[in-house]
């Protein structure tokens, strides 16, 4: 086992001057850092680091798609500390929602512009961390919509007998080779295939911002092998890719996360990757367990996620009964362990099986179906959001009585989130002095009290004011009459 | 085996953390009395590990205990939790018994499957019908049973294959069908 600070120096010397990160601007220039480089200048921000900060300093790092972002992530985790990797383009608000949650959960976050700032200049520390220390912390949203951290303890490393995780072997992965990195590299999937690809000697090319032409005269330009995507992203590129069926030829490996893909979408993409090469996977941040689907074998069985990968499952009734195939219920997951969790995972209960509260079906063969997620979360271009939490966030306006939001289908993001508002009573508006008169409330209004305080995928698509929303006497929202009254057109 | 062999088992039980308490009930399987643990535990154990647990803490003196029994956690838990329901153990055990005893392989391919899953495992031994996944299996030694098995039967088994078969007797079986053809 080979800690990742102590397998930056060995690629670092072995690889050379090959290629270790690229990032491509949208007007096709690049920049460009080699294995040597890579390794001195991470290394040695990362023992200045170390001198600035206590042992397990929870640190939040911005995940700029540029050399210096990577390489202050990667230094972060080399100086033994914790990262917690944040999208930078998300709004104060929503960060310090995130933050906060890690602060109740974890420790204070220390900001990196405040700890680079110290360790600019600043003597090294003179011994390595010690492999127990350190880590990464990323977000989930929970069942509850807060945010939830999970820590993944100790600092990464690369096993040399084993290589990559079994799943990325499986998954058409080899170890150097060139790897598109596309999404923010503060959600697991990106962050945790950045990570695999830098122990596993890979080049890293990482486009600025993900225009679906220049990504393709990427892939062919720079010979890409593999990449991971989100159904959305692959949304996006399907246009692009009917005039170019030839881009992705000379692709080993490209693996999608599971959130619903339309299935023209998913035909489209195992035509032009082919059937062997084009995979999805299906886990939660929590790590409880996973599963991998092949083309082929989605369409044999079209609609599914896969097996379980290392992964025993379970549907399980509302009451933890065991359902038969084909009967929906929560899916339960018993992974191997070796996930190295710590507060904020899912304990598991009967048996070593344990759930996130999504729902599902298996078939007769095993391949499990999701037939939704836990009630109120949605997935906005692949980004998991929380209704209730934007729910509350209109609520929170002075003029608003009542919000509930439903995510309604989307052909190119997955869902998008329609809000149902009902508006309070004039005389409840005292504080708001910027309206004058007794206007009421505008659908603008409130889109614009959401923009203030959310990011772009959690901002609801549509604003619909209604009377009542129909709520039940336990004071729950009437999910199913909601989704068909969106359904319908206004 | 003497009963102060298995009073033993018991105690070693007991004083393991994650064990609140621990009965022994004896079983008849295939015809002859096994002798089992039952046990009540803190948070998800293994029973084939806390087993093992006990076997190795004993000197490997033999069948301290035939198996370890880990008792369901109840849908509403009552505070202290109440006796070990013996009686509902006993109709359970003679069930399903033969999935926490421990199972001497059988022939040549067992034994060599045997070895090599306590090799992967760090285990000082491993039963026929004893689940990978119970035996604290994880990915890194999946992949090395997995590299094993590919060099030393130039068998294409995958990592599905495993989880499906799972154990050292299910593997040999799926081995042997696998070299007819």
């Amino acid at each position: 086992m080979i800690t990742i600070d102590a397998r930056l120096k060995q690629l670092g010397q072995t690889l050379g001057e090959r290629p270790a990160i690229i990032t491509a601007a949208p007007d096709g220039g690049c920049e460009e850092l080699s294995w040597a480089g890579l390794s001195d200048r991470v290394l040695a921000l990362a023992g200045r680091m170390r001198a600035a900060a206590g042992p397990d300093t929870v640190v939040a790092i911005p995940g700029y798609r540029s050399l210096d972002g990577v390489c202050q992530v990667l230094a972060v985790l080399c100086a033994g500390l914790i990262a917690l990797p944040y999208e930078p383009s998300a709004p104060p608000a929503e960060l310090e929602r995130q933050f906060s949650a890690v602060r109740d959960r974890l420790a204070a976050p220390v900001p990196a512009p405040g700890l680079l700032g110290r360790a600019s200049g600043g003597p090294a520390a003179d011994r390595p961390p010690a492999a127990g220390q350190g880590g990464y912390v990323l977000l989930t949203g929970g069942s509850t919509g807060v945010p939830k951290p999970v820590l993944r303890a100790g600092m990464p490393f690369f096993h040399p007998d084993k290589g990559p995780s079994l799943l990325l072997q499986t998954a058409g992965w080899r170890l150097g080779q060139t790897q598109l990195v596309v999404g923010s590299l503060a959600h697991a999937a990106p962050f945790n295939h950045l990570l695999e690809g830098v122990l596993s000697g890979n080049t890293l090319v990482i486009p600025e911002l993900f225009l679906p032409g220049p990504i393709l005269d990427l892939i062919e330009r720079r010979h890409i092998d593999w990449i991971q995507l989100t159904p959305t992203h692959m949304r996006l590129l399907e246009p692009a890719l009917a005039g170019r069926p030839g881009a992705l030829r000379r692709v080993s490996g490209v693996l999608h996360t599971a959130a619903p893909c339309p299935a023209g979408t998913k035909r489209a993409w195992i035509e032009a990757v082919g059937p062997r090469r084009l995979f999805e996977m299906y886990a939660a941040t929590e790590d409880i367990g996973q599963t991998l689907c092949r083309g082929d074998e989605w369409l044999a069985h079209p609609g599914t996620v896969g097996r379980g990968f290392l992964t025993r499952i379970r549907i399980c009734d509302d009451d933890g009964r065991l359902l038969p195939p084909g009967q929906v219920g929560t899916v339960h997951m018993r992974g191997l362990p070796g996930s190295r969790s710590g507060p904020g995972t899912t304990r598991p209960g009967r048996g070593g099986f344990a759930t996130v509260g999504d729902h599902g079906l298996l078939d007769e063969d095993g391949y499990l179906y999701l037939s939704g997620r836990a009630d109120d979360l949605a997935i906005v271009g692949g980004e998991n959001v929380y209704t209730e939490h934007v729910a509350a966030v209109i609520m929170s306006h002075p003029g608003v009585a009542d919000a509930a939001v439903v995510a309604a289908p989307d052909d190119v993001l997955g869902a998008r989130l329609i809000a149902l508002v009902v508006r309070g009573r004039l005389e409840s508006r005292g504080g708001l002095e910027s309206r004058g008169g007794d206007e009421p409330l505008t659908a603008r209004e409130i889109l614009q009290h959401c923009r203030d305080r959310l990011a772009g995928h959690q901002l609801p698509a549509e604003v619909r004011l209604v009377e009542d929303l129909g709520r039940l006497p336990n004071g729950k929202l009437p999910r199913e009459k909601l989704r068909r009254i969106v359904a319908q057109p206004v | 085996m003497s009963s102060s062999g298995v009073v033993d088992a018991i105690e070693v039980l007991r004083q393991h953390p994650d064990v609140v308490d621990a009965v022994l009930v004896e079983v008849e399987v295939d015809g002859r009395t096994a002798s089992i643990a039952a046990v009540r535990v803190n948070d998800y154990c293994s029973p084939q590990l806390l087993r093992e647990h006990v076997h190795d803490l004993l000197g490997g003196t033999g069948k301290a205990v035939d198996g370890v029994w880990v008792e369901e956690a109840p849908d509403h838990p009552v505070p202290g939790g109440g006796a070990i329901d013996l009686a509902a153990i006993r109709a359970t055990l003679r069930e399903r018994a033969d999935e926490v005893i421990f199972v001497a392989p059988r022939g040549d391919m067992e034994e060599q499957l045997a070895t090599l899953y306590a090799e992967v495992l760090e285990l000082s031994r491993v039963g026929a019908t004893d689940d990978f996944m119970d035996l604290g299996g994880d990915s890194l030694s999946a992949a090395r049973l997995l590299a094993a098995l590919q060099e030393r039967w130039a068998a294409e088994i995958d990592v599905f294959d495993l989880l499906e078969t799972s154990t050292v007797r299910g593997l040999a079986r799926l081995l042997r069908e696998r070299e007819r053809g």
